[in-house]
């Protein structure tokens, strides 16, 4: 229970900061887009290795990744495609070439399309690994979501006014000489690596779910990025525990369960806010 | 004897079927809603696992016209979000498509718990199954697909004052606002009838892509509707005979694929052109 919670509070910390990264520069859809993508990277990647723990596997997604957004970039450059439509052309390239090759190549090995689309965390949690100084045996998907929350953190802690002068106000970190387009790759690398490493625990739908509920408690209410970041965490972390607890209750899937439960949640949370701003009764306004 | 029986069935149905989503794509491209498409198939789930769960009947009409009633409803939900919900772009789309899909989710988790009969036809609502589509009595999808190509094509008039310039249509169309209700419930039924051959997952795919390669060839909306329905029916037919050479994979990536390919290859050639002979 301990360990599922933890892996739990750490998948839904690592997207929520991701996503306060991700959802200002590409938009919402784009974590959507980019669950689809890595369907066709792991595909491709297992093409050339032929196994499901090389990580080549890894580098494929996130090669996959960088193609899909090469390729939306590249449709663009038409007077007649809107930005939208060349993401969900691009998307579905990667995916329907993906669900060929798995469903051609890959139909003897482990590759399951419910695992990658929708994913199960009870299955992770029995994919254990003994620590060598501590005797305790922990889900391996810890080692790999710590060091990218970590990465994430230290990113977050030392670029901090970087990442808010691109995110907010692109000319003026232009003039500081701060240079857009690196945090746009590191954005994409870090989402891809995000999405494979909690693809196989939650799904990439409850990854649109999670990153999208800080949005609705707090994104026109808080002025500052930083607090943005440590509220939308702190209640993304307790509302999941909630929906966690929902799920074993009620013996169902914890991702899709959790996920809606955070974005039910947020809607109600935002009907009831706009509901006393307009009777005038109570302004909720975060400085 | 029996297979190309089949095989001239799904024929048909594909034709009937290739020039509803043309008539839909062209539409939904022009009018800058190819994403919401998207998330209409996606969350037309709930409505197909609950309409399973609560009738246990695998009748493919009702699951259909639980999966109609959801698609339809995410739309409003998306539209209502818009409206009240200061979200960051795609955020009302992103709301939408969550709950809907994590809500089909759990109602599909309960009925693969429940072991309820006949849950297979669920699952192949995820990546489209053209075989299953032979099985049932395709004539209700050709009926259906034609009188909504015939509805698009009679209208094409209202379309066009309707999305190139809407406050001239305000004072020519008396119920301008009910057309629009009834344009999108229509798109969502094409998206409903598509999604057996398609999927939930690649539909919006099939909404978007076809429409676009049109858009990028022509600026005519009528030549738009006319190419867009022959890329679409194209795609429809590949689909069928990649079905019937590979019996393994399932129809929805190849019949998304066409058009894909089909839209980034003409993209290059419009570079390509236009570098050597200077026009646009």
């Amino acid at each position: 229970m301990v360990s599922l919670l933890f892996v739990v509070a750490l998948i839904v910390a690592l997207h929520t900061l991701l996503g306060a990264l991700t959802v200002p520069i590409y938009g919402a859809l784009s974590i959507d887009a980019i669950g689809h993508t890595i369907v066709g990277g792991i595909a491709g990647g297992f093409l050339f290795c032929h196994s499901l723990y090389s990580p080549i596997i890894f580098i494929g997604a996130i090669f996959s990744v960088f193609a899909m957004y090469g390729v939306v970039e590249f449709l663009k450059k038409s007077n007649h495609i809107s930005v939208d439509s060349a993401l969900g052309i691009a998307f579905s390239l990667f995916f329907s070439l993906g669900i060929l090759i798995i469903s051609l190549c890959a139909r003897s090995v482990h590759l399951d399309l419910d695992m990658v689309l929708l994913g199960n965390i009870e299955y992770i949690l029995c994919d254990i690994v003994e620590l060598p100084f501590f005797s305790i045996s922990v889900p391996k998907i810890l080692g790999p979501l710590s060091v990218l929350l970590l990465f994430l953190l230290v990113i977050h802690f030392f670029f901090h006014k970087h990442i808010v002068a691109i995110l907010f106000d692109e000319k003026y970190a232009k003039i500081r000489r701060v240079q857009p387009w690196i945090l746009r790759m590191v954005v994409i690398a870090l989402n891809a690596c995000g999405v494979v490493v909690s693809l196989s625990a939650i799904g990439t739908i409850a990854i649109v779910g999670v990153v999208i509920t800080p949005f609705l408690f707090f994104w026109s209410s808080i002025k500052r990025y930083h607090l943005f970041l440590i509220y939308s965490v702190v209640m993304n972390i307790l509302l999941s525990f909630f929906g966690t607890a929902v799920a074993l209750w009620l013996n169902l899937p914890i991702a899709a369960t959790v996920a809606l439960f955070l974005t039910t949640i947020g809607f109600i949370f935002i009907i009831v806010r706009i509901f006393f701003t307009r009777v005038k009764l109570f302004r909720y306004n975060l400085k | 004897m029996f297979i190309e029986s089949v095989l001239l069935s799904l024929l048909c149905t594909s034709l009937f079927l290739g020039s509803m989503i043309g008539c839909v794509s062209a539409y939904c491209v022009v009018k800058k809603q190819g994403m919401l498409g998207d998330i209409m198939s996606h969350a037309s789930l709930p409505g197909i696992t609950f309409a399973f769960l609560f009738t246990k009947s695998s009748s493919p009409l009702l699951l259909l016209l639980g999966g109609s009633i959801s698609a339809l409803l995410s739309g409003i939900f998306f539209l209502f979000v818009k409206k009240i919900a200061p979200l960051p772009k795609n955020g009302a789309l992103a709301l939408s498509l969550s709950w809907f899909f994590n809500m089909g989710i759990i109602g599909g988790a309960i009925v693969q718990r429940l072991l309820i009969e006949g849950q297979g036809i669920v699952k192949h609502v995820f990546f489209g199954n053209f075989v299953i589509l032979a099985a049932e009595n395709t004539h209700w999808y050709m009926i259906l697909s034609f009188l909504l190509s015939i509805f698009f094509i009679v209208t094409i008039k209202y379309q066009k004052v309707m999305i190139f310039d809407e406050f001239f249509a305000r004072t020519r169309i008396p119920y301008l606002y009910y057309f629009e209700i009834i344009f999108l419930c229509l798109t969502v039924i094409a998206i409903i009838i598509g999604l057996q051959a398609v999927g939930i997952l690649l539909m919006g795919s099939l909404i978007i892509t076809p429409g676009t390669v049109a858009r990028m060839i022509t600026s005519s909306y009528e030549k738009m509707v006319f190419l867009s329905i022959i890329v679409s029916i194209f795609a429809f037919l590949i689909g069928v005979f990649g079905v019937y050479y590979f019996s393994n994979i399932p129809s929805g990536p190849i019949i998304a694929l066409f058009p894909i390919i089909l839209c980034i290859g003409t993209h290059i050639f419009g570079i390509l052109y236009s570098s050597i002979t200077g026009k646009s």
